[in-house]
């Protein structure tokens, strides 16, 4: 329970920051590099959590194009620890906060930006004092969705995390484990736990939105 | 301090030519005049910093804000302008006293309030300070949007179709409001609007633009009633323009074939084959009963018949063959007066002056 919501509360924590600029940039340039940003960005919501799990645990394991190096300067091993799996959530749930996100910051209207830019507000002042306030259903609903999503995530775990009580298994682990242990009391109880919560989340994070910022 | 715009922009098929040179002088307004799609809004964006020209320079006073050859495009942020946005581009989620000091971010707190307490009384919105964009009738978000744009004391203004966003019963009042505060501020302001009226209540020059080019400039009452060529006249709605034939000129009054009629006006300047349009204003027209007196020296008075009566609600649109197709505006009572039908016959009548032809 404590894994999976301290998992959960750091991707979504670390993901706004992180997803901020990523999403004005991807909502406002002109730049031919933009497709092939928001495909990257976009692959979790297609690949199978196992595949991004399999690539993030030979890139981070003491061979790999990240491992080696982070192993070489002294640095911690993360394939199997609570880290491992906090770098695959934030891969995984990258589109999740950024996709919403940069559905926010382009239903701002333009002309209400540079009205700002005119008044002499800065580009920073600008995104500060009027896009960030215009914009804070859609952003409040990307963070709910990424917090939600991280908590229910069971591939990439199960690929990177593996299944160490108290470091890295997570409620989803739990219910498979249970499942397997033929414990389907305790499978119960959690997998409703976790349908409860998604739900109330999902009902929450609708109440303040717009309509589309969840489908976005 | 000078505005000097000569620059060009590539918008889809057609590329906007600008060249201004305006004494940028307190209070003046310059109008940036012509239909939708002639460039306008892409001059007045290019001047704010919003959008940046292909090549050219754009210079105020001494301050060079774009010179495609030296690489300078400097932000709209740099230029301290004012710039109203066509519908106003209020912020929704801040209040009128949030818009006025949006800009006056660099004073301090004192200097804020008293700067927001000047411009709220000289746009007349004391009392609304507290209130949202959504709580403001349309004539005061237009006030809204002005205040946000001169409370940082702009050098220039820039307004883009500043009366669009009103319904037309509202229009003629803030005409006039708008006017007496671009008054009262004595900022220089540049004016976008395909409205005549707009353009002769607010302006003292007129730039005409068409399909990207800068056609004539001058004071607004000398190109609206004399435009330079036809192509102007089309702009500015001269509502009829007949082609027509010098057949002589004395003391620099012409008398001009047009149809099966003969008008005399002043004459054209320049030399020509005698191939002129003729240019009349419809409100420059009066109908009279044709059993009248004949026409007063400096006169024109026409024979005809009315073709068609068009009623637009302030007043009647009345098409008469008078030898050549010409419009008259009339009021409703004379058009009861002289019983005024389709087919009836009538006469026409403007003053020499009214008439104004140009070489074709």
């Amino acid at each position: 329970m404590l894994v999976t919501l301290k998992l959960a509360t750091l991707t979504a924590a670390i993901l706004f920051v992180v997803s901020l600029p990523l999403a004005w940039w991807s909502a406002t340039t002109t730049s031919r590099a933009r497709p092939v940003v928001d495909a990257v960005v976009a692959l979790p919501i297609v690949l199978p959590p196992t595949v991004l799990g399999f690539y993030v645990l030979a890139a981070l394991g003491p061979d790999g194009v990240v491992g080696a190096p982070l192993t070489a300067v002294g640095g911690p091993r993360l394939p199997f620890t609570f880290g491992g799996l906090l770098v695959g959530s934030l891969l995984f749930n990258l589109p999740f906060s950024v996709r919403p996100f940069a559905a926010a910051f382009a239903a701002v209207d333009r002309r209400v930006v540079e009205a700002a830019w005119c008044a002499g507000a800065s580009r920073l002042r600008t995104f500060v004092r009027v896009v960030l306030p215009l914009s804070a259903p859609g952003l409040r609903a990307g963070v709910v969705l990424t917090f939600a999503h991280a908590v229910g995530e069971f591939g990439v775990v199960m690929m990177l995390g593996g299944n160490v009580p108290g470091v890295t298994r997570t409620l989803s682990i739990a219910i498979y484990d249970d499942v397997g242990a033929l414990d389907y009391g305790s499978a119960h109880r959690t997998a409703a736990a976790l349908l409860v919560f998604s739900f109330v989340v999902l009902v929450l994070a609708g109440r303040g939105g717009r309509r589309d910022a969840l489908l976005t | 301090m000078t505005l000097r715009a000569t620059f060009a922009m590539k918008r889809g098929a057609t590329t906007v030519r600008a060249d201004v040179a305006d004494v940028c002088a307190a209070g003046r307004v310059l109008v940036l005049f012509g239909p939708s799609g002639c460039g306008k809004t892409t001059t007045l964006r290019c001047l704010a910093g919003l959008e940046h020209p292909d090549e050219g320079v754009i210079r105020f006073g001494d301050d060079v804000w774009f010179d495609g050859a030296r690489r300078v495009a400097r932000p709209p942020q740099a230029r301290r302008i004012g710039f109203v946005p066509q519908d106003h581009a209020l912020f929704p989620h801040l209040s009128v006293d949030e818009h006025v000091e949006f800009g006056l971010f660099a004073l301090d707190a004192a200097a804020r309030r008293s700067r927001r307490a000047e411009v709220l009384a000289l746009l007349q919105l004391q009392g609304l300070g507290s209130r949202r964009p959504a709580e403001l009738s349309g004539g005061q978000q237009q006030r809204v949007a002005l205040a946000r744009a001169v409370a940082p004391r702009p050098r220039l203004l820039l307004l883009d179709e500043p009366l669009s966003a009103l319904d037309a019963a509202m229009r003629a009042t803030v005409r006039r409001q708008l006017r007496a505060a671009l008054q009262a501020l004595g900022t220089p302001a540049v004016v976008v609007t395909h409205d005549r009226v707009e353009a002769l209540c607010l302006g003292d020059d007129v730039v005409v633009m068409a399909e990207g080019r800068m056609l004539q400039r001058g004071p607004v009452g000398d190109v609206f009633a004399r435009p330079q060529d036809v192509a102007v006249a089309r702009v500015v709605g001269v509502d009829t323009i007949v082609r027509g034939r010098i057949v002589a000129v004395h003391e620099r009054i012409a008398t001009v074939q047009v149809g099966d009629a003969r008008v005399q006006a002043r004459a054209p300047a320049g030399d020509g084959d005698g191939e002129v349009f003729v240019l009349l204003r419809a409100e420059d027209v009066a109908l009279e009963p044709v059993a009248g007196a004949s026409g007063a020296s400096g006169q024109v008075r026409l024979a005809g018949r009315v073709v068609e009566l068009v009623d637009e609600g302030a007043a009647i649109r009345v098409v008469v063959d008078a030898g050549f197709v010409l419009t008259a505006l009339v009021t409703r009572s004379t058009r009861d007066a002289l019983g005024l039908a389709e087919g009836a016959a009538v006469a026409v009548v403007f003053a020499r002056t009214a008439a104004h032809v140009v070489r074709a």
